[in-house]
């Protein structure tokens, strides 16, 4: 990348096709110049790069616990992808959004590169200089109320203090005071904290079931051409403890979905943004379901996924075209058209379902801005059969 | 009135030249004070909003509790793990640069500076890029690489006000290089200016740049409320404390005398253009008499006149003012870099560059100029106008009257004189050493036709008589004493201020120059402090007779008796010999050395006692164990811009025990009892260990420095200090020497006869011009009278009154023939420039020419 | 000694052209007195400024003292005027700041000559100057002023003396003294005197008198006719 060049650099998004979903990114990772994806515009571009020093996911490896519950700082980007539909004692709804983003700015070894001024005075490497960025975003959905919080920090180690990191076991993975952790020997159960100006949250998340290995045996394939990323999820915690807002604290339960990516590519860079729904049926069934929306196509779903999980372990994936989706409802938020509900349809799994937020206003106002709220999962005929998480990204401003 | 008007004006018309000198004079007397004006407001409004990262200003910071300059970066990691995200790591440190100047280099986190909440986010989703810093609510990066990763990973980026960048001499990418040998990052400019005099970089770069791996110079606190800004105090660690922003010493207060000297030179250049304009309208109205008495005749009243006269003069001055304010300001826009370096390297104050700079302030400097421009057109006016009617043939430079207005004037000089004199005895503060200074500068003016005259009549006897054309060139000069006086004047001042500030500045670096050969008494500094009982036995085998000695360094805030906080330096001398004899007390308690070296007394820098206001037997505390100790002895420390006390190793340990030390000084023996360790430091090739010690110790270039070339870097920061001066001095001397050239054009349409006349004499055109150049080279030299003995005056002032009450320095004057006579010959050949352009106008005209032309 | 031949001269002024000398002839010998008469502005001066070689002619050939002025350097011309030369104008003869003394003798100086001689003496002598001597020329009357640029037009011993309204600032009796002071001196100088003036009266000082008009020259007897009138002086004035 040419210094000179007077490029700007082009933020990219952070998705989470795949699974839990994402959003953000951080607006800190590389881009070339050069890179054809960034002179289109297009923010995720940084997605679809391949990059032959970053390890590449590939299918036939295994995943290996408590290993893989840490970081994996020789792939490019990385999350730990918590949320949870709680509900008070009187009944109230109540969303949390708890999320990790880590990103390589470097691959691991060209941490210290040559420079012609400033040099490293020995091999050690300066903690600020470590390449691993992190990025929390914290956001609570209050029964009329939605309010977020971003963060950002270096990976590096100070004599002992990170800032931000991720450890395997014990787990805790941390940005500050923002922590979700094991709470003993065993990966669950855990604690997720976090607190920023009047808004706090600390839960208790247990399951006696096992995490879910996503795609092939954890390797999640994201485009026809093979390239994918290292993808498990627990769908299946139960949460209970306290939510404080605006002063007041109140007790709540309900259910948590964690989901756990990381990968050197995603995208492909014709990818405009994607709308993922990590849903809790009453009947105990966990569905997920995304579509990856075609920059071309005019937002046409360029790839639709769908995974459904039953309590008794059984697992049944869609078909490439199987599962529609269909947005029934617009509103206005932050000065974007953004859907507000959806028609969710699979009928080889016998799946007919309307999905609306819960609130509108669920926008993640920080840098590199999405929708991600609780929803209300419905019947056509009006009953409701569940709750979930919807992510909506790449809904720019009109005229965009 | 129009009629009128039109009348008046087709004398312009006729004598365009006139016209132009009038309004340039205007323009002259605006330009450097609305430009010394904007730069003073730009200063203040960049205090007003104090310093600021990235676009946000802190509220407060966390610092070192005990004083230290550092604090560990584990201290801010723990703070933001438990949760104070309010927080954001600094680390500052100044440079020298290879050019002499001081950069002040400020390391940040890009991560952790404040968001400003959803308005960078939003911009950002509608340009749909952007960077940290935009996100920051900060201009947008600059446009080299201007990404986060290029900003925080090796070989990381410099980032600067384009306006800094500029003045650094760098194009982007480019590397600026410290006096120690180090690269700095590749430099990019920001799109806006609001970095400042800053530099900007990544906090990990500077760490490794600075050899500070793991040190942070302070913690900013953003954005805080009351309830969590207590939560955080309370969980301070005891080496941490809190110091609001409003704690930092005050700039405003800092460099009042500063911003002060500023606008006094562009009050002394206002004077200047003042005296052209004077000189304008005296020959516009003289030309006009014959007009006006025909006028007059012609029944129209003297009022009327008046009246019509007036209005084309504020036509003149209000359009004037208006060029004038905007050249000022383009002016200003020039300076303010320098003015940036001078703030930063006088007192360590840093300014902001504006985008952009509008003439704010206009109405002092119109308003100033429309009175002095109606004073300045009273006397000439009245002369015009009173003149009997049918006066014919008068020259209105009559000698005789001339004399005597030159008497008159020197009379009042005289007065003035001895108003600076009594000034400069009863009231040694700024503003009155700056109003003496007026005096005495406007006193020699007003002195010179007199002094002049004098000296001509005097030459005119010393002269053979025989010899025609000489005696000949002295008389017309006392006649040209009558036209050209008030030009004269005004050059006059500009070289009194000229040679007056060179030889202060001058003085100033002579003193510098011999306090540091004085204060350098080590042969060798280290920068990076290595164990000193290590380095003694290395040298012991490598150099005998080379001796390590440690310095320390701790800054405190401290509450000055003059009014204000103010950071206060601490160092320790070591006492050796050579040490103690570097130090020359300019006052001194009896026994002040011994009491200072058994660590019961503390020497202060001057600067401490003439700004800050500790004196001789005042109690100052250095810390609570040690309690209250007096002042014994006040040294000199020339360019610091901190205050210093200064106080004996032990005294220093006690009060900051196990401190590191700040650096180490490699000094050979010459105070011992036998004689021989002298003869073995001669012959010590302190190059040659200085390698040797970068090898054996294993140290970067640059950390082992050699005297010489501390003190090379020295007065390259010297030089660079007061290149502004230098700069504002020669802008006060062109407009002098536009002034004589205008007044010379105006001066020479009254010429014509006289030369007509010498032409059919028999004097050769060449003959002729040799005389003119000669005649105006005399004026100049002779001028040379007042302006030497003037200026060494305002030297003596200025280092006497003025600099130690403006930056806390006194020094003594210095006055070297050699800049007198350069100034000297500088002002005979400005004048003999401004003067040949219209000479060889007057010159190429045929005697016929002259003749028909003296006749209309 | 003087002698113009075909000598034109043309002035322009914007569109308009002014012919001022149309092949005008000329001579002058040794010792002669000749007077130009003429209305104001006819270019009678402009004719005794290209005889003094002060001015170039447009055509035509101008010989003084053996020297052509047509073509000659400036610095030749400017020695011919210094040595050979003397100038009376109407006002402007004086140096400012000098007194009678020093401007009577600045010509002879300019020359290397003594301040001293017969001549001298009997200059200062003739012109009454001698009670001036002493004074700065700023403070004599205009008659004292005239008398002492006669002095200095003479005191070099000049073979040609050019007089241009030399009495023009002066009332009529001090013009007549003044007027014959110069010719009296002139003659005992042994000089030519070329006279430019618009008065007849003035003019019968000259032994020859010619008339410009329309820029040709026409002989004039000293006893003019009546029908010239003197009105031009009121004109210059």
């Amino acid at each position: 990348m040419s210094l000179s060049e007077p490029c700007r650099w082009s933020p990219p998004r952070w998705p989470r096709p795949g699974g839990a979903l994402a959003a953000g990114v951080l607006t800190l990772a590389l881009a070339a110049c050069s890179d054809p994806a960034a002179e289109t515009g297009n923010d995720f571009a940084v997605l679809a790069q391949a990059n032959d020093a970053y390890t590449q996911a590939r299918p036939g490896e295994a995943l290996a616990f408590p290993r893989d519950h840490g970081a994996h700082p020789d792939y490019r980007i990385e999350w730990w992808y918590l949320t949870a539909n709680l509900e008070d004692d009187m009944g109230r709804p109540w969303g949390l959004q708890w999320t990790l983003f880590r990103t390589a700015m470097v691959p691991p070894g060209d941490t210290v590169v040559a420079n012609g001024g400033v040099a490293a005075t020995d091999g050690a490497v300066n903690p600020w200089q470590n390449g691993q960025v992190y990025m929390a975003h914290f956001a609570v959905s209050a029964p009329r109320e939605h309010r977020a919080f971003q963060r950002y920090a270096r990976g590096g180690d100070h004599g002992g203090l990170r800032q931000a990191g991720v450890d395997a076991s014990p787990f805790a993975a941390w940005l500050d005071d923002w922590r979700l952790e094991s709470l003993g020997e065993t990966w669950v159960p855990l604690r997720v904290r976090a607190a920023q100006g009047s808004v706090a949250v600390d839960l208790r998340l247990d399951s006696d079931r096992e995490l879910v290995r996503q795609g092939e045996a954890g390797f999640s394939q994201k485009h026809p051409g093979g390239g994918g990323s290292w993808y498990y999820s627990h769908p299946w915690l139960q949460a209970d403890g306290t939510v404080t807002f605006d002063g007041e604290t109140v007790a709540v339960r309900g259910q948590a979905w964690l989901d756990r990516e990381w990968s050197s590519q995603f995208l492909q860079p014709d990818q405009q943004g994607w709308d993922w729904f990590a849903l809790h049926l009453d009947n105990g069934d966990k569905l997920m379901a995304f579509q990856l929306r075609s920059a071309q196509e005019g937002g046409a779903a360029s790839y639709g996924h769908a995974v459904l999980l039953t309590p008794d372990g059984r697992r049944k994936t869609a078909a490439p075209g199987e599962v529609s989706f269909k947005p029934l409802r617009r509103a206005m938020v932050a000065g974007r058209e953004v859907p507000m509900a959806w028609a969710l349809s699979w009928p080889g799994a016998g799946v007919d379902l309307e999905v609306e937020a819960g609130l509108d206003e669920q926008w993640m106002d920080v840098d590199f801005p999405y929708w991600e709220g609780r929803v209300e999962v419905r019947e056509p005929a009006g009953r409701r059969v569940g709750v979930g998480y919807l992510e909506m990204t790449g809904y720019g401003p009109p005229g965009s | 009135m129009s009629f009128l008007l039109g009348c008046l004006l087709s004398h312009y018309r006729r004598h365009p030249v006139q016209a132009v000198f009038l309004l340039v004079g205007v323009i002259m007397a605006n330009v450097l004070l609305v430009g010394t004006q904007v730069i003073n407001a730009q200063a203040r409004a960049s205090y007003a909003e104090g310093e600021r990262f990235l676009g946000a200003g802190p509220l407060g910071r966390i610092r070192p509790a005990d004083n230290r300059p550092l604090l560990d970066e584990r201290q801010y990691i723990a703070l933001r793990r438990a949760g104070f995200h309010e927080l954001a790591p600094m680390l500052r440190q100044v440079v020298v640069l290879e050019n002499g100047t001081t950069a002040e280099l400020v390391g940040i986190d890009g991560l952790a500076m404040p968001r400003q909440a959803g308005q960078g986010a939003q911009r950002i989703a509608a340009e749909g890029n952007g960077s940290f810093a935009e996100v920051a609510g900060e201009d947008p990066a600059p446009a080299g690489g201007g990404d986060y990763a290029s900003f925080s990973l090796p070989p990381y980026e410099l980032w600067a006000a384009p306006t800094r960048l500029r003045q650094l001499g760098l194009s982007a990418g480019e590397q600026a290089v410290t006096t120690g040998g180090r690269k700095l990052p590749p430099a990019f400019a920001t799109p806006g200016q609001s970095l400042g005099h800053r530099l900007l970089l990544d906090v990990g770069a500077l760490q490794e740049l600075a050899d500070l791996r793991g040190s942070l110079s302070a913690l900013l606190v953003f954005d805080i409320t009351p309830e969590r800004l207590d939560a955080l105090v309370a969980a301070l660690p005891p080496t941490l404390r809190w110091v609001p922003e409003s704690d930092q010493p005050d700039p405003v207060a800092l460099t009042r005398s500063f911003h002060l000297n500023l606008a006094a030179m562009g009050l002394l250049s206002f004077v200047v253009g003042v005296f052209l304009v004077y000189n304008a309208l005296a020959f516009s109205y003289t030309d006009r008499r014959v007009l006006l008495r025909r006028l007059r005749l012609a029944g129209v009243e003297r009022r009327r006149l008046a009246r019509a006269l007036l209005f084309e003069l504020a036509v003149f001055l209000l359009l004037g003012a208006l060029i004038g304010a905007w050249l000022g300001t383009l002016l200003a826009a020039w300076l303010l870099p320098g003015v940036g370096q001078t703030l930063a390297q006088l007192y360590g104050v840093y300014i902001q560059y504006p985008d952009g700079l509008a003439p704010g302030g206009l109405w002092p400097p119109l308003a100033l100029t429309l009175v002095a421009g109606v004073l300045c057109a009273a006397f000439p006016l009245r002369e015009a106008l009173s003149a009997p009617l049918l006066d014919r043939g008068a020259s209105g430079w009559d000698l005789g009257r001339t004399a005597h207005r030159d008497r008159r004037m020197a009379l009042l000089g005289g007065a003035l004189l001895v108003l600076a004199a009594a000034l400069a005895r009863w009231a040694p503060s700024v503003l009155p050493a700056l109003a003496g200074m007026a005096c005495l500068l406007l006193g020699a003016a007003l002195l010179l036709p007199w002094v002049l005259r004098g000296l001509l009549n005097a030459l005119q006897r010393l002269l053979p008589e025989r010899h025609a054309a000489l005696s000949w060139l002295v008389a017309d000069s006392r006649w040209l004493l009558g036209p050209a006086s008030l030009a004269l004047m005004a050059m006059t001042l500009a070289l009194v201020a000229n040679n007056g500030l060179n030889t202060m500045v001058g003085s100033f670096r002579t003193a510098t120059d011999q306090w540091l050969a004085q204060r350098l008494t080590a042969e060798l500094y280290l920068r990076e402090s290595q164990d000193t009982a290590e380095l003694q036995q290395w040298l012991d085998e490598q150099a005998p007779g080379a001796r390590v000695a440690e310095r320390h360094r701790a800054t405190l805030q401290r509450q000055a008796p003059a009014g204000g906080p103010v950071t206060v330096e601490v160092v320790d001398l070591p006492l050796v010999g050579d040490f103690m004899n570097s130090i020359d007390l300019l006052q001194g308690a009896p026994d002040a050395m011994m009491t200072f070296a058994d660590g019961r007394g503390v020497l202060i820098s001057e600067r401490a006692m003439r700004l800050d206001g500790w004196a001789l037997g005042d109690a100052v505390t250095l810390c609570e164990r040690r309690g209250a100790l007096p002042v014994v002895g006040v040294f000199h420390d020339y360019g610091n811009p901190l205050s210093q006390w200064m106080v004996a190793p032990a005294l220093h340990r006690d009060c900051w025990p196990g401190r590191e030390p700040s650096g180490q000084a490699i000094h050979g023996i010459s105070d011992g009892p036998d004689g021989d360790a002298t003869a073995m430091t001669d012959s010590i090739d302190w190059p040659g260990v200085a390698l040797a010690l970068t090898e054996a110790f294993d140290l970067e270039d640059g950390d082992v420095v050699d005297q010489r070339e501390l003190r090379r870097i020295a007065l390259g920061v010297f030089d660079r200090t007061f290149s502004v001066t230098r700069a504002l001095n020669l802008l006060t001397l062109i407009v002098a020497g536009v002034g004589i050239f205008c007044a010379v054009s105006a001066i020479h349409h009254h010429r014509v006869g006289q030369q007509a006349l010498l032409a059919s004499l028999g004097l050769s055109r060449r003959a002729r011009g040799a005389l003119l150049l000669l005649q105006w080279g005399l004026l100049g030299a002779l001028s040379m009278a007042l302006v030497w003995p003037f200026g060494a005056l305002l030297a003596g002032y200025l280092a006497g009154v003025v600099t130690p009450a403006a930056f806390g320095w006194s020094f003594p004057l210095v006055v070297q023939a050699g800049p007198f006579l350069s100034l000297a010959g500088v002002a005979v050949l400005c004048l003999i420039l401004a003067v040949a352009l219209p000479s060889f106008k007057l010159l190429s005209a045929r005697p016929g020419d002259l003749l028909r032309w003296q006749s209309v | 000694m003087l002698e113009l031949r075909g000598v034109s001269k043309r002035y322009h002024d914007g569109e308009s052209e002014l012919r001022v000398l149309e092949a005008v002839d000329l001579q002058l010998a040794a010792g002669e007195s000749l007077a130009l008469l003429g209305a104001s502005g006819c270019g009678k001066s402009t004719l005794l400024q290209i005889a003094a070689g002060l001015e170039a002619p447009d055509t035509g050939s101008v010989r003084l003292l053996g020297l052509e002025l047509v073509g000659a350097s400036e610095p030749e011309l400017a020695e011919l005027r210094r040595t050979r030369l003397g100038f009376v104008f109407q006002a402007f003869n004086l140096l400012p700041g000098m007194d009678v003394r020093a401007n009577v003798l600045f010509q002879r100086r300019l020359n290397a000559l003594p301040d001293e001689d017969a001549w001298v003496r009997e200059l200062v002598e003739g012109l009454e100057l001698e009670p001036l001597l002493d004074r700065p020329v700023e403070v004599l009357s205009g008659g004292q002023q005239q008398r002492v640029a006669i002095a200095r037009a003479l005191a070099h011993r000049p073979r040609v003396v050019f007089a241009d309204e030399p009495t023009g600032n002066l009332h009529d009796s001090l013009s007549h003294r003044v007027m014959a002071l110069l010719v009296r001196l002139v003659e005992e100088a042994g000089s030519a005197l070329l006279l430019v003036t618009h008065s007849r009266e003035m003019a019968r000082y000259a032994q020859r008198a010619l008339r410009l008009e329309d820029g040709r020259l026409a002989a004039v007897s000293p006893d003019a006719t009546p029908e010239m009138n003197d009105g031009a002086r009121d004109e210059a004035s």
